[in-house]
């Protein structure tokens, strides 16, 4: 198993105490965060890439207690082992398309394997957008260079915060699509977090949050 | 891509933001390296210059223009003093060396200097070309002057290249041509005392014959105001003008007075003395026991200095405030440049940068921007410099221009000033970067 969480609570100051079901998550395996916003979706996934320190339980990576390591290595795991696609992309809008997947290199202190940024620009198609800037880029090559940035270093997990919700179902199709086939051309397992009922069926493992701020959410 | 391409990148990405902080700092560092560079190569030439003169005698008057007209040749002599006084001091047994000038004539505004060859043995002048003058009216050229040997030149009285009185009855031969020496001397022309006493004191029986063929009003169109003549000969010649009853009388006898005394008068006497303990003494007893007045130019130069040094303190104090101020827009750039990029900052934490590693970036762009903003600025300030020296005539015979160009240990430190101001002001936001809650932002939502 490379991911394992057990018994994971957050309680913040001035916040709802959230706390989450179990997950074991291996290489290859596809899971659904299925839940409405305020359930505590991107909290779990902040504490699950090390981001966020759990006030109750434990997250293993790769058989190891993420949080008995230091916060410099966890950040170097994340580096190298996780791969993120957020909702709004986030490219950075002063380095060009390829210096933005090259980031995820550059920030793990790791080179990718040889070709493999040409490989993706072609099968991204984003050859010809290689220099530009995210302004100069449509919406589906901005999507196609964060999912490309993600896959670059082949990690263990990739972890998307609702990728789709804001797309038409077509375009929600074409991302999910990408994101499976390169998750599996990666041997990557895939944790895709949304409150997107349309992908449902595309998942083996579905693990639904409640709300669980239902007193604030009015 | 380390620190500094992102941050190159980021900066970029703002260029109006970039270039203004750039400048600011560029405007501090150019202001301190300008002041610095000016006061420090003004004392060095004040020093240069004044090597191996102790003590400067001339007329009474005011000490720092004795000083200014004799050593460094930027300012008029109040007066004449007897060439009996020079004698003196020749054989005086706490001087080593005692060196007359007569100074008063110009050609095209350098300087004629009429002393002895021992002038031009203190500041160890060596000739391009020729020798020094051994007869009447020989001249000896500085480097800058332009002149060849045996050129013959009419020298115009006073001090300004533009006077119309020109000494045209007897010219001037030039025979030698000095290397630069980086003195004072560059600019001027050397010649025998005798050669500057015999043309003033023709010069007078000019006037004498002048003023028989023409109106009285004809002493007012020639250069008695020019301070060169020995004082009580303008007096006379004040007087003349106060007392016109008398003026027929008189005139001719003082002329020829006039003439007399300056065959014996001279500007002033340098002297080299033997003992540094004298430097202190022998100046002081020269003041209390004649008419004449010592200044000591090592000590006029610090007073004069130190006087100049609270315009100096303002502008350093200037340039200060800049360097501050630019610290307060670099700060005050970063900030913002950091709430805009917050999201910017919590990708790169995601994608495995450490905090440590958002701080570096943050310190790179205050870096990049100090230390370009300070290297323009010592530049700046080197032209700065040179644009005074250039523009400032006095200046030139004291500082040489091209030295000011010249690279300078401290430009180091100006720099080291610049990048000292940037870090401080990237420290609080390149701590902000560090302690980003990259949780509470990705949960917050996005920008």
């Amino acid at each position: 198993m490379f991911l394992i969480s057990e018994n994971l609570g957050v309680h913040r100051k001035g916040a709802v105490n959230l706390s989450f079901p179990d997950l074991r998550i291996d290489r290859n395996d596809n899971v659904l965060l299925l839940g409405p916003s305020g359930s505590g979706k991107t909290t779990l996934l902040s504490v699950l890439a090390g981001l966020l320190p759990p006030t109750t339980g434990t997250v293993r990576v790769g058989g190891d207690d993420f949080y008995a390591l230091s916060a410099a290595a966890r950040d170097h795991v994340r580096g190298r082992q996780f791969g993120f696609v957020f909702q709004t992309l986030h490219l950075l809008p002063s380095l060009t398309l390829s210096q933005n997947i090259m980031l995820a290199a550059d920030m793990a202190g790791r080179a990718p394997e040889a070709g493999r940024l040409d490989h993706l620009l072609d099968t991204l198609g984003l050859v010809d957008k290689a220099h530009r800037k995210p302004d100069a880029l449509s919406q589906g090559e901005q999507q196609r260079a964060a999912i490309a940035r993600a896959v670059l270093l082949r990690p263990q997990i990739i972890i998307a915060d609702e990728p789709t919700s804001a797309l038409d179902d077509d375009n929600a199709r074409v991302v999910m699509d990408l994101l499976q086939d390169q998750a599996g051309e990666a041997g990557a397992a895939l944790l895709v977090a949304t409150h997107d009922n349309r992908i449902t069926e595309r998942f083996d493992t579905v693990l639904t949050l409640e709300n669980q701020m239902k007193e604030d959410a009015a | 891509m380390n620190a500094f391409t992102l941050a190159i990148a980021s900066l970029r990405s703002r260029p109006m933001h970039s270039a203004l902080c750039t400048a600011a700092v560029a405007a501090g560092i150019a202001l301190l390296c300008a002041v610095f560079l000016l006061s420090q190569s003004v004392a060095a030439g004040f020093a240069r210059n004044a090597q191996g003169i102790d003590v400067v005698v001339g007329t009474k008057g005011s000490p720092l223009q004795l000083v200014l007209s004799s050593v460094y040749h930027a300012d008029i002599p109040a007066g004449n003093i007897p060439m009996h006084a020079y004698e003196e001091f020749e054989h005086h047994p706490h001087i080593r060396q005692a060196i007359p000038l007569a100074l008063g004539d110009n050609f095209k505004g350098f300087r004629m200097v009429g002393t002895t060859p021992d002038y031009l043995d203190v500041y160890d002048a060596a000739f391009e070309s020729g020798q020094v003058f051994s007869s009447l009216f020989d001249v000896v050229a500085g480097a800058d002057t332009g002149l060849k040997i045996g050129e013959k030149i009419a020298v115009t009285h006073g001090f300004l290249a533009s006077g119309d009185d020109v000494h045209d009855d007897h010219l001037y031969t030039v025979t030698g041509v000095l290397k630069p020496s980086g003195t004072v001397l560059d600019k001027l022309l050397v010649t025998q005392v005798e050669s500057v006493q015999r043309l003033h004191a023709g010069h007078h029986h000019e006037h004498d014959s002048d003023d028989h063929d023409g109106e009285e009003e004809g002493h007012d169109g020639h250069d008695h105001d020019d301070h060169d003549h020995a004082q009580h000969t303008d007096d006379h010649h004040q007087h003349d003008h106060d007392d016109h009853d008398d003026h027929e009388d008189h005139h001719v006898h003082d002329d020829e007075d006039a003439a007399h005394d300056a065959m014996h008068q001279i500007t002033s006497v340098l002297l080299q003395l033997r003992s540094p303990a004298d430097v202190m003494r022998l100046p002081r007893q020269i003041n209390e026991d004649s008419h004449l007045q010592a200044a000591v130019p090592s000590y006029e130069m610090a007073r004069f200095t130190k006087s100049l040094g609270i315009g100096r303190q303002l502008v350093v104090a200037l340039g200060a405030g800049f360097v501050l101020l630019a610290g307060v827009m670099l700060w005050a750039t970063l900030s913002s440049g950091l709430a805009l990029r917050r999201y910017d900052l919590a990708v790169l934490r995601v994608l495995g940068a450490t905090p440590r590693r958002l701080a570096a970036t943050v310190l790179a762009e205050a870096f990049l921007i100090a230390g370009f903003g300070a290297v323009m600025g010592v530049v700046c300030g080197h032209l700065v410099a040179y644009g005074t020296v250039l523009s400032i005539d006095s200046l030139q015979g004291i500082v040489l221009p091209h030295a000011v160009l010249q690279p300078q240990i401290m430009d180091a430190g100006f720099i080291l000033i610049g990048l000292l101001a940037g870090l401080l002001a990237s420290l609080a936001p390149s701590l902000t970067a560090a302690r980003t809650d990259i949780a509470a932002l990705l949960a917050k939502g996005r920008v």
